[in-house]
């Protein structure tokens, strides 16, 4: 699946001209993000002082990494959603 | 949005743990002596407040990314399918359920329903109008309020697109009843969670349905 995904967005994201290496730490960054939400709040509780810091830290890295990079592809689909509505109104 | 078993697993995933990690942050804060006012109600709302705030976080997350995945799998572009605009009686019935779990929240003092007691303000005892009514009480109902006026205002003007709201409301009433488990209920427990969660949710949902309209 990850790699339809890969095969089907990449010319995508070539036409929004993202460079290939943002692509790919936007593919890797959302996963891991995602875990880091749900086990660095269990580790801040569990732990205390620097680690606990240190997991709240990555905690809070990790909400804003998963909204920016979700965000950014989102806001990707969405620009081509409305080229490709332009081009179908510029026929019309 | 379109809500997907994808968007509604991801948001409540995200809620106990988060929930957890609130009071981690309650905990530290009150190690440095931040906390002005440091009772147990306080940890609750911080953890019912990171608890909302991280479901929501990755809720819509996972709504942007399941458009994304439609996209890469099906070639297709999704199409916005608007559904029928509720009537303004929703918003009165969002700001009714609202009032009703504040008053159940708040204003009953030791109250016990199914051995979970409800006494966070004792209205006999002015010391604890502080941080109960003025602290966050007053501003949630007016939020609640301002929440319900906006959705009436937004049915008379605009179509809804509910998912948003759906996802608000699921994961708001998912975390009003997980929230006083999760804590040993006290004199000071599970009606601030309930009361905060309620208003909040109302406000969200109102947000929502604003962001997420399209015109008649």
């Amino acid at each position: 699946m990850v790699a339809r995904f890969d095969a089907k967005l990449r010319p995508l994201m070539a036409t929004e001209a993202v460079a290939p290496n943002s692509w790919r730490a936007t593919r890797a960054v959302i996963p891991i993000s995602w875990l880091a939400i749900l086990a660095a709040p269990v580790l801040a509780l569990v732990t205390s002082g620097t680690t606990r810091l240190l997991a709240l830290a990555v905690w809070g890295l990790a909400l804003v990494l998963f909204t920016a990079s979700t965000t950014y592809l989102w806001l990707v689909v969405q620009a081509d959603t409305e080229a490709e509505e332009r081009e179908v109104q510029s026929y019309s | 949005m379109r809500v997907s078993l994808l968007v509604v697993l991801a948001a409540l995933a995200a809620v106990v743990p988060s929930a957890a990690g609130g009071f981690a942050v309650a905990d530290q804060l009150s190690a440095y002596g931040w906390l002005v006012i440091d009772t147990r109600t306080v940890h609750l709302v911080i953890a019912g407040a990171a608890s909302f705030f991280s479901a929501l976080v990755s809720g819509v997350g996972a709504a942007q990314l399941d458009r994304v995945f439609q996209v890469a799998i099906t070639g297709r572009h999704p199409v916005h399918r608007p559904v029928r605009a509720p009537s303004p009686a929703f918003g009165a019935v969002l700001c009714l359920f609202s009032s009703l779990v504040l008053f159940l929240g708040t204003v009953l003092p030791d109250q016990t329903i199914s051995g979970v007691t409800f006494t966070l303000v004792n209205v006999n005892d002015p010391s604890s109008l502080w941080p109960g009514v003025i602290g966050w009480w007053i501003p949630i109902v007016l939020l609640a309020l301002v929440s319900a006026g906006t959705l009436i205002w937004t049915a008379t003007k605009w179509r809804f697109v509910s998912g948003g709201m759906l996802l608000a409301f699921g994961v708001g009433l998912l975390t009003a009843f997980i929230s006083p488990f999760i804590y040993t209920p006290t004199s000071a427990g599970p009606g601030g969670v309930i009361g905060t969660v309620g208003g909040a949710l109302a406000t969200l949902g109102g947000l929502l349905a604003v962001l997420r309209a399209k015109p008649k």
